[in-house]
């Protein structure tokens, strides 16, 4: 038991190794590999097995030579290949590129070594690999193959009937009528069987793409309502496990584990304006349902998105939309479920300025300008005004606190981390819920130095009662301590307290900027939720931004 | 389609066709080779799949397999072209008209459609890795249409040898040593093509025939459907004493050589996971003793030929399954549980580096594998069915290639 309980707790390190994110499947990593600060862009396959392909910016000293290699959780380094070179692309000092071979879904990453004259250094990204691109065949390719495809069949009944008739014929010799007439039923015959065997080709084809499309990379899916209890509005999400054994999801629910100290987290977000915000941790009430307090949010339609990671690493959201209701009796005291529960109330994204009445309302800010926090505090987001990013491209998203005489403001920690970021699309068709650089990727480098310790060849299943009963108890053990202590844990077990060779924190820089590392995947227009704790308090500022394509020379 | 398919137009007369000294045409060599290019370079990618795993659209052994292709279009493209437009009327009339239009050899014939059909593979192939994964599998529709572009490739190959040794029967006038010389070459050319074509045969069927299924009725079923056909039309294709045994040599001879020698080679696995850790390529396998019933058939169908060929099924087909359950049974055996197999002759210690070394059943049979005594006979009776039958069309079958002339 004392055994088991080691093991998830080792388990538990690893839980920021993925990030949940809607139309967002890039991972973009910022953090130090031994002697060199790199950013890692990894566009995973659409399709498992494929191939990810790698950039990695190495921003300082003169890296020579660098290797990926592709580890799984589930094989962890003594199942995974030798690494392979990634290449410097010319012209480009310090940017390397090239693939990686992703073979099974699920929770996988990259091991990145990096060897200059600075010496080596190593860094684990992790990557979230299932299938979801449905295949079309375009139209050109189709075009093409269907006219080899018909000569073919033309060929085929050609070479047949001749196989019968002038091709048994001594040289010179003429076919009879009675020859031309079996070839004509040869070749009747031929064009019917090439038929037969076209179909049988055609449904075998069917039967593939079936059995491909049922192993498709499908979201889990969940309910959202509403209701009241004392006057209060409850959030509840109950997991839909309809198919499940179809599915193979088995006893998946069993085995979450917490995700930066919270075995949930919910993002609500209005629409269409988004201009109402909660970030929300609902507890598990039982193994598909969950529950949290609603904060004094307004009515209205919501985007809802609920993240849950698997014990292996494995990130899911959860998307739905739900009608919420003005709260039954107005005025009480809102519950909270988490003391990190928050919301926010803002500008509509169509209708900028326009500020609704609110207790928690902030102003929408920009890049370059100074966006207002409720206690007066205020972030700058480092950027021109108006200028429009773009799609594609590794930004980092820079954010420096001030406190409200303009002096900086060290952020405090929430939820183990310096600082949270939530990424909307207009339309809700992307989101990400982010972490600063640093932190996200010592956890993770973490966690798979855990496993690459790990002699064990191939990581089983864990007993889902066991696993799930231990993990109730740690989550009952961190809600029942002080904050201070909490957070402490959260980022000891994160490995923030981890000390450099120079003595000091590797994470914990001493600044009141926090960077998260991001490349928006489609053009249009950006809502960026960010968090960060002052005084105590969490305080959530809103920033839009406009992504256009890459613009084409 | 109905003006490409007419009839040719009616001959001018009848044409005396007056052969000079007929030697062997190059292209015939060259298609052979493309035959054996095939072959190889698929045998090569099975094991680079074995042992390395993953692979791009240049890769050695794909390079080999278009080089087959390559050589196979170009050559019987080229020499359809020429027929057609510059050939002689001597040429014209050795050939099928095709399409009211072209002059070809059946042979080049099918050598084009199999060159045709491993190009169309390729791009159909590159889409399907892109929206269903790259598998690692043999049998995808892909993977299908490419071999059955080989198998066209290398057939081709094959009737265009022997359709040149039926020419050169009734018309050759040159000196009576000139003419068995010319016949061994043609022989041995048509014993390369044909074991080739054998060896293609059993390597797309091979999951099929594991050593490990060797103690199963299944494996016999399936080879006494597959492979009588074959080898029956063969022996009636070309009246050699040998025909049979020889073709069946050159298939061991093949399996064998690339058993002994592809593993000489360094190679990696470049895929995850990796559970069983090589250094050097993985042999693909060792051949079933084809040769043994080979052997008897031959001598059975010359013992026998004045026998109507029902009768001659009927003796061939039991004689197949007989010699081959009794040779391929202990064979069988050894292979699987024999210390003495896992060399570099034998190869039974070859290992996918997917799979788990330490398998309890990777040398002997597992339950799965055996048959109770009752459900064997019924399987073995089952599999005499087929072998007779099989049997039965593969006569019929080489008494049309016997008549093949163009």
């Amino acid at each position: 038991m004392k055994k088991i309980f080691y093991l998830i707790i080792l388990l538990l390190i690893s839980v920021q190794i993925s990030s949940a994110h809607v139309g967002s499947s890039g991972v973009l990593l910022q953090g130090q590999a031994g002697p060199y600060k790199v950013l890692i862009d990894i566009t995973p396959p659409e399709v498992i097995p494929g191939t990810a392909s790698i950039t990695v910016f190495v921003e300082n000293g003169d890296p020579q030579k660098v290797l990926a290699r592709p580890i799984t959780f589930r094989f962890g380094s003594q199942g995974a290949p030798s690494a392979d070179e990634i290449h410097a692309v010319a012209g480009q000092p310090g940017q390397f590129q090239g693939v990686v071979w992703l073979m099974q879904s699920g929770s996988s990453s990259v091991q990145i070594e990096i060897s200059g004259k600075e010496g080596k250094g190593e860094f684990i990204v992790p990557v979230v690999a299932v299938s979801t691109a449905k295949g079309v065949m375009p139209k050109g390719l189709g075009f093409g193959l269907s006219l080899l495809g018909v000569l073919l069949f033309l060929l085929m009944v050609t070479a047949i009937g001749a196989s019968v008739s002038d091709g048994l014929m001594r040289p010179g010799e003429v076919l009879s009528s009675r020859q031309k007439r079996k070839r004509w039923m040869n070749m009747g015959i031929a064009t019917v069987v090439c038929a037969l065997i076209l179909y049988g080709g055609s449904s075998w084809w069917n039967s593939w793409a079936a059995r491909y499309n049922r192993n498709i990379y499908k979201p889990l899916k969940g309910n959202s309502s509403i209701s009241n209890e004392d006057g209060q509005r409850i959030f509840q999400l109950k997991i839909d496990t309809t198919n499940w054994e179809e599915k193979k999801r088995g006893s998946m629910l069993s085995t979450l584990i917490p995700d930066h100290g919270k075995l949930m987290h919910v993002f609500l977000v209005r629409t269409p304006g988004l201009d109402a915000f909660a970030h929300i941790h609902p507890e598990r009430k039982d193994s598909v349902t969950y529950q949290a307090y609603l904060p004094n949010l307004p009515a209205g339609k919501y985007l809802m998105y609920a993240d849950v990671v698997q014990y292996s690493g494995f990130a899911e959201t959860i998307v739905d939309t739900l009608e919420i209701p003005d709260p039954a009796v107005q005025g009480n005291e809102i519950k909270k479920t988490a003391e990190e529960d928050t919301y926010v109330v803002t500008d509509a994204i169509n209708a900028p300025g326009k500020i609704p009445l609110d207790e928690n309302v902030v102003i929408c800010g920009k890049p370059g300008t100074k966006t207002v926090f409720k206690d007066s505090s205020y972030a700058v987001w480092e950027g021109k005004p108006d200028k429009p990013l773009e799609a594609g491209k590794p930004y980092l998203l820079n954010f420096e606190i001030f406190n409200p005489d303009g002096t900086p403001t060290f952020p405090e920690p929430y939820l183990g981390m310096m600082g949270h970021v939530a990424v909307l699309r207009s339309d809700g068709s992307v989101y990400i819920h982010l972490h600063p650089s640093g932190t996200f990727a010592m956890a993770a480098e973490q966690t798979l130095k855990n496993r690459l310790t790990d002699t064990t060849k191939i990581m089983q299943r864990p007993s889902p009662a066991i696993f799930r009963d231990s993990i109730d108890r740690y989550m009952a053990k961190l809600k029942a301590m002080s904050t201070i202590e909490r957070e402490e844990l959260l980022m000891t077990e994160m490995g923030m307290y981890k000390q450099n060779e120079t003595g000091g924190m590797n994470a914990m820089d001493h600044s009141n900027r926090i960077s998260f590392p991001y490349s928006f995947p489609k053009s249009g227009r950006y809502r960026i939720f960010l968090q960060v704790k002052r005084n105590g308090q969490v305080l959530t500022g809103a920033f839009d931004v406009r992504v256009n394509d890459i613009a084409k020379i | 389609m109905q003006n490409t398919l007419s009839p040719p137009p009616a001959p001018p007369g009848r044409v005396v066709a007056l052969h000079g000294n007929q030697g062997i045409p190059f292209y015939i060599f060259a298609i052979v080779f493309s035959s054996f290019c095939v072959i190889t370079g698929l045998i090569w990618d099975i094991c680079w799949h074995m042992s390395i795993g993953r692979d791009g659209l240049f890769s050695p052994p794909h390079l080999i397999i278009y080089l087959g292709a390559v050589v196979s279009g170009i050559f019987s493209g080229y020499e359809i072209l020429r027929v057609t437009f510059w050939g002689s009327p001597i040429e014209k009339s050795k050939s099928v008209k095709v399409w009211g239009f072209f002059y070809s050899s059946l042979g080049q014939l099918f050598c084009v459609w199999g060159a045709l059909a491993m190009l169309t593979s390729a791009p159909f192939d590159d889409w399907w890795h892109n929206t269903y994964g790259l598998d690692i599998t043999i049998l995808s529709p892909p993977h299908t249409i490419l071999a059955l572009g080989i198998i066209s490739v290398q057939f081709g190959a094959m009737i265009s040898v022997i359709s040149l040794k039926n020419q050169n029967k009734p018309f050759f006038n040159d000196s009576l040593d000139k003419k068995k010389n010319i016949n061994r070459i043609l022989f041995w050319l048509f014993s390369l093509s044909a074991g080739f074509l054998l060896t293609m045969w059993y390597t797309l069927l091979s999951e099929e025939m594991g050593i490990r299924n060797t103690h199963k009725s299944d494996f016999y079923v399936v080879a006494c459907i597959v492979f009588p056909f074959y080898l029956m039309a063969l022996g009636k294709a070309v009246k050699n004493k040998w025909t049979i045994t020889a073709v069946t040599a050159i298939y061991s001879l093949l399996m064998l050589l690339t058993l002994w020698i592809i593993p000489l080679f360094p190679a990696e696995p470049k895929l995850g996971p990796i559970v069983n850790h090589i250094d050097h390529y993985q042999g693909f396998k060792f051949p079933i003793l084809l040769i043994v019933p080979a052997f008897l058939a031959d001598i059975l169908r010359n013992k026998f030929a004045y026998l109507n060929d029902w009768i001659l099924s009927l003796i061939l087909g039991t004689a197949f399954l007989l010699t081959f359950f009794a040779a391929q049974w202990y064979a069988g055996s050894f292979l699987v549980e024999s210390p003495y197999a896992r060399n570099w002759f034998f190869g039974s210690h070859y290992w996918y580096f997917g799979s788990n070394p330490n398998w309890e059943f990777r040398y002997k049979f597992a339950d799965w594998a055996l048959d109770t005594t009752s459900d064997l006979i019924k399987g073995l009776g089952i599999a005499l069915v087929s072998s007779v039958i099989s049997t039965r069309i593969g006569l019929k079958w080489g008494n049309w290639m016997n008549k093949i002339q163009r």
